[in-house]
């Protein structure tokens, strides 16, 4: 299980708060019964089952806000066609040659060979750094394709960094509407300080049903930076910046919208990445089928209305009458 | 406050009864309660001396010739004690509720009563007349009652103060000392007791507590009166609650003194944080001064 | 539009008026305080109306909206939307614009003709759905701006990109004919077909109109020609994008219409001649309706959960009900 809103969790910090406020509550409640002279075991007893429903239910509904995830279930929904949506790492971490000849050359070698064996596809092509552009919109037009995929590189943007969040969405949004094409989405990237708020795009593919599948490109040992001069990108204290691959990210990411995660560095991967695109085409083409997230809030909103009902039984229930 | 099986509730009253009735009662009880005075007796010849308010003039006119009645004094006196059992006594702040400092008070007075060699009865009373026992004399009648109108489960909510007046006024044939322990939240009853007080020696005892001065600080409630069902919801800390809620119980206190007195009963306040007995005695002390 | 993907959480409602009666109504409920305050066939004390009495109405109002909120939430709550979706591929057209200097000529109101052209381009897209639309423009050079594509949007943008004498200023018709068929080649639509808009006589560019026209036709791509312009001088007006000078004179523009004909009549297309902005807003509509082809076309509808915001919005109306009766108030039990 995992949570479509990670963040929502940080609501549990009230509990110590509803904790602290039953327990107020329950000395200004005992006050009152002392005053009127009414202070018994069952006004005591009474007092301190609605606060710890009260307690409970927080909890609970804080759970369901941050929405519980697990399984896929199919969605009916007949398509053909499939459009793919790239988008492509060209930071500057890219030029790093634990690949050879380098990250990004092993990367656009990748690309093409997709763009040669999914050829009765569409592919937009999103390029990103610190930012994220649509270079070429989702067409078949393997002309155009083929010359920017030529063209990749840092140059391309001035922003520094690696926004995977903005890449995504730019990618997402390069789906045109009103279209019965089973959509994927390619992430080509480097996973090096990857920025943006990864869980967020992700729970939103998940949602709309379009997998993302991860090409890793590098190593989790890391490799230094060439600047073509000969020299390194250096940090702050000089020492040359090493440049990982954080495999766990997009291993997840792939996860979690129904995509798969690969790794270029090894033999195949292109060839592996290709076949699930196409599997799963098929399978949704074959069956008419295709699988979304599923969000399991119920779970927790279920008993969470139950203490809530619970907190007002404790009231109305007479106990006994004196 | 552990509250005590009823066996060892009225053996303790029983202690206390028997210091009250020593420090209190010995030697002029009479002066406490004025009894029924002169009970007739007899006729014989009238005399030179005699007061003429006394010739009977039903005998003198057949014997044709003047008789005059003779008394005795009575000696034993007949107490009833009215006890109201309704659900609005059920309220207390310090642990005792009215309904409990009644029952003790009427077993002070009952016992002191037995002391005294006097008949002793009671009347429960909610909305009706729950239980009546006329007044008779012995220990182990007196006993009974007080166990009985302690352990006393009500029928009834409500209260009815008049009707429990009228009943003790037909079932009374002689002057006797009425004592009604109530909290007096009943309306109507101020022609009853005029009535009952013309006849008898009625002694009002008005349970009060704490709470019927001031309204408890509490929080958000709601209350529910307890012979009407009805209910509200009140904030402890409002002032204007707090202030109404003061001076109509303050009201309800002086209208209740001024129907005593208008129809000729004594009255006496015992709180439920007061000692009944204490009450009791200074009740009394003040009585035989009058 | 709302829908609920489990709508037999509502039945959960039910227990609302039982719960309300049993909670304001009814006589023998718990959690009310023994306290006798009446008088017994009297009056007895009366509570005094205060502001309190609204503020437990309203958090009681409050509580009952965050239940309804969270039952709501319960019955999984979407905003669905209705979408055609076409199924079959639609057809391929790339839109190929003169965009020499003599399209700045200002005999089509408002503007000029390339902006009348270009606002015909739009209206023609926005008519258009399921199909691929890309652009190509020429000068003395032909450039590619957006290959064939369904995103529209992206196309738009590249429209309105567009400004004259980019390109220089010749009029290369031949070699934007080539670059567009060179763009649809390899398509694999159904029909693939070149809009072609010009108002000058082909004078640039190694490849002449005609060989573009047989190199489209052996692609079996059509094209439809338009004419613009109309007869005569006309006033023009051109301003240098670099340095904001303004260039006016007058001109007389003519294109080969025969040329333009037989480029149509090669390729299977048809030519059209447009002499105001109303002739070719027909023109355009004309070629609408001939490449109107029947497509595979269903409804899907998508949806978007909302369920969070009145999880949240429940439980934070709760919380403020507990907060204000239980700690501001005080409230026992």
């Amino acid at each position: 299980m995992n949570w479509a809103y990670p963040a929502s969790l940080w609501g549990l910090l009230v509990v110590p708060l509803a904790i602290t406020a039953a327990v107020i509550a329950g000395r200004k409640g005992r006050r009152s019964l002392n005053a009127i002279g009414r202070n018994s075991v069952e006004w005591q007893v009474r007092s301190f089952l609605r606060n710890l429903a009260m307690a409970v239910f927080i909890i609970l509904v804080v759970l369901a806000a941050s929405e519980p995830r697990s399984g896929r279930k199919p969605v009916t929904g007949e398509r053909s066609g499939l459009d793919v949506a790239v988008a492509f790492d060209v930071s500057r971490s890219m030029l790093a040659e634990d690949l050879s000849p380098s990250r990004l050359d092993r990367s656009v070698t990748a690309l093409q060979q997709m763009l040669r064996s999914l050829d009765d596809s569409r592919f937009s092509l999103i390029p990103f750094k610190g930012d994220a552009l649509l270079m070429v919109p989702m067409t078949e037009d393997r002309v155009v394709l083929d010359m920017w995929a030529g063209r990749l590189g840092p140059g391309l943007f001035t922003h520094p960094g690696t926004d995977v969040e903005a890449a995504l969405r730019t990618a997402r949004d390069s789906f045109p509407k009103g279209d019965g094409r089973n959509r994927v989405l390619v992430l080509i990237t480097d996973g090096d300080t990857l920025s943006g708020r990864i869980d967020r795009i992700s729970r939103d593919l998940a949602e709309e049903g379009i997998p993302v599948y991860t090409m890793a490109v590098g190593t989790s040992e890391g490799s230094t930076i060439p600047l073509g001069d000969g020299s390194y990108v250096k940090d702050s204290t000089g020492h040359p910046v090493v440049s990982r691959t954080r495999m766990d990210i997009l291993k997840r990411l792939a996860e979690d919208t129904g995509g798969s995660f690969h790794e270029l560095s090894r033999p195949g991967a292109t060839a592996d990445l290709i076949a699930d695109i196409e599997e799963g085409r098929e399978f949704s083409e074959s069956r008419g089928i295709r699988f979304v997230g599923v969000n399991r809030y119920r779970i927790f909103l279920i008993p969470s209305l139950f203490f809530l009902l619970f907190f007002l039984l404790v009231r109305i229930i007479p106990w006994r009458r004196r | 406050m552990i509250k005590d099986d009823l066996p060892s509730r009225v053996r303790r009253l029983h202690v206390r009864s028997r210091k009250l009735v020593e420090s209190l009662f010995a030697g002029n009880y009479h002066s406490v309660f004025k009894g029924p005075g002169l009970e007739f007796d007899d006729v014989r010849d009238y005399e030179y001396g005699d007061d003429v308010r006394f010739i009977d003039w039903n005998v003198s006119s057949r014997m044709a010739a003047p008789y005059s009645k003779t008394f005795k004094e009575e000696r034993e006196l007949i107490l009833l004690v009215l006890v109201d059992v309704s659900a609005s006594l059920s309220m207390g702040s310090g642990g005792i509720d009215k309904r409990e400092v009644a029952g003790n008070l009427f077993a002070l007075l009952a016992l002191a009563a037995v002391a005294n060699n006097d008949r002793v009865g009671s009347l429960l009373f909610s909305d009706r007349v729950e239980r009546l026992v006329v007044p008779m004399k012995g220990r182990r009648h007196v006993l009974r009652q007080i166990s009985e109108v302690l352990g006393y489960k009500a029928e009834s909510r409500g209260s009815d103060l008049a009707l429990a007046m009228r009943t003790a006024a037909q079932s009374l044939k002689r002057k006797s000392i009425v004592v009604i322990l109530s909290d007096f939240r009943s309306d109507g009853y101020q022609s009853e007791m005029a009535l009952l007080a013309r006849k008898h020696d009625v002694i009002a005892i008005r349970l009060s507590d704490p709470l019927d001065k001031e309204f408890p600080s509490t929080g958000l409630v709601e209350l529910e009166d307890p012979e009407t069902g009805e209910g509200f919801t009140a904030w402890g800390k409002s002032g204007a609650l707090r202030k109404e809620y003061a001076e109509f119980w303050d009201d309800h206190r002086r209208s209740w003194l001024n129907d005593c007195r208008t129809a000729g009963a004594d009255t006496l306040e015992v709180g439920t944080d007061e000692e009944p007995a204490d009450s009791l005695q200074a009740f009394f002390r003040r009585r035989r001064g009058a | 539009m709302l829908s609920f993907n489990e709508p037999g959480w509502f039945a959960l409602f039910l227990m609302f008026p039982v719960l309300i009666w049993a909670r304001f109504i009814w006589r023998k409920r718990g959690g009310r305080i023994i306290f006798p305050y009446r008088v017994w066939g009297g009056d007895g004390f009366r509570p005094p109306r205060t502001w309190l009495r609204s503020v437990v109405v309203f958090t009681d109002i409050l509580y009952c909206l965050g239940s309804v909120a969270l039952i709501a939430a319960l019955a999984g709550p979407e905003i669905t939307e209705k979408e055609e979706v076409y199924l079959s591929r639609g057809i391929d057209i790339i839109i190929v614009l003169d965009q020499s200097p003599s399209m700045g000529a200002k005999d089509f109101p408002p503007v000029n003709r390339f902006d009348t052209a270009r606002d015909m381009i739009r209206r023609f897209i926005a008519g258009r759905s399921g199909d691929s639309i890309g652009l190509v423009t020429f000068g003395s050079d032909a450039v590619l701006r957006c290959p064939p594509t369904a995103d529209y949007a992206w196309l738009s943008e590249r429209i309105d990109e567009l400004e004259l004498r980019d390109l220089g200023d010749d009029t290369a018709i031949g070699m934007g004919l080539a670059v567009a068929t060179l763009h649809l080649a390899n398509s694999t639509a159904p029909e693939k077909i070149i809009l072609l808009l010009t108002d000058g006589d082909d004078n640039a560019g190694e490849i002449r109109p005609e060989m573009a026209a047989r190199l489209a036709d052996d692609q079996k791509i059509r094209i439809y020609s338009i004419g613009i312009g109309s007869e005569g001088e006309v006033p023009i007006e051109l301003i240098n994008s670099e340095n904001g000078t303004v260039t006016r004179g007058t001109i007389v523009t003519n294109f080969d219409e025969d040329q333009l004909r037989s480029l149509a009549d090669v390729t299977g297309g048809g030519y059209w001649r447009a002499n105001s902005p109303g002739a070719l807003e027909t023109v355009f509509q004309a070629v609408d309706a001939l490449e109107s082809v029947v497509r595979r076309v269903t409804v899907r509808v998508s949806s978007r959960p909302v369920h969070r915001n009145l999880v949240i919005i429940g439980s934070l109306l709760v919380a403020v009900v507990y907060l204000i009766r239980k700690l501001l108030l005080g409230e026992t039990p």
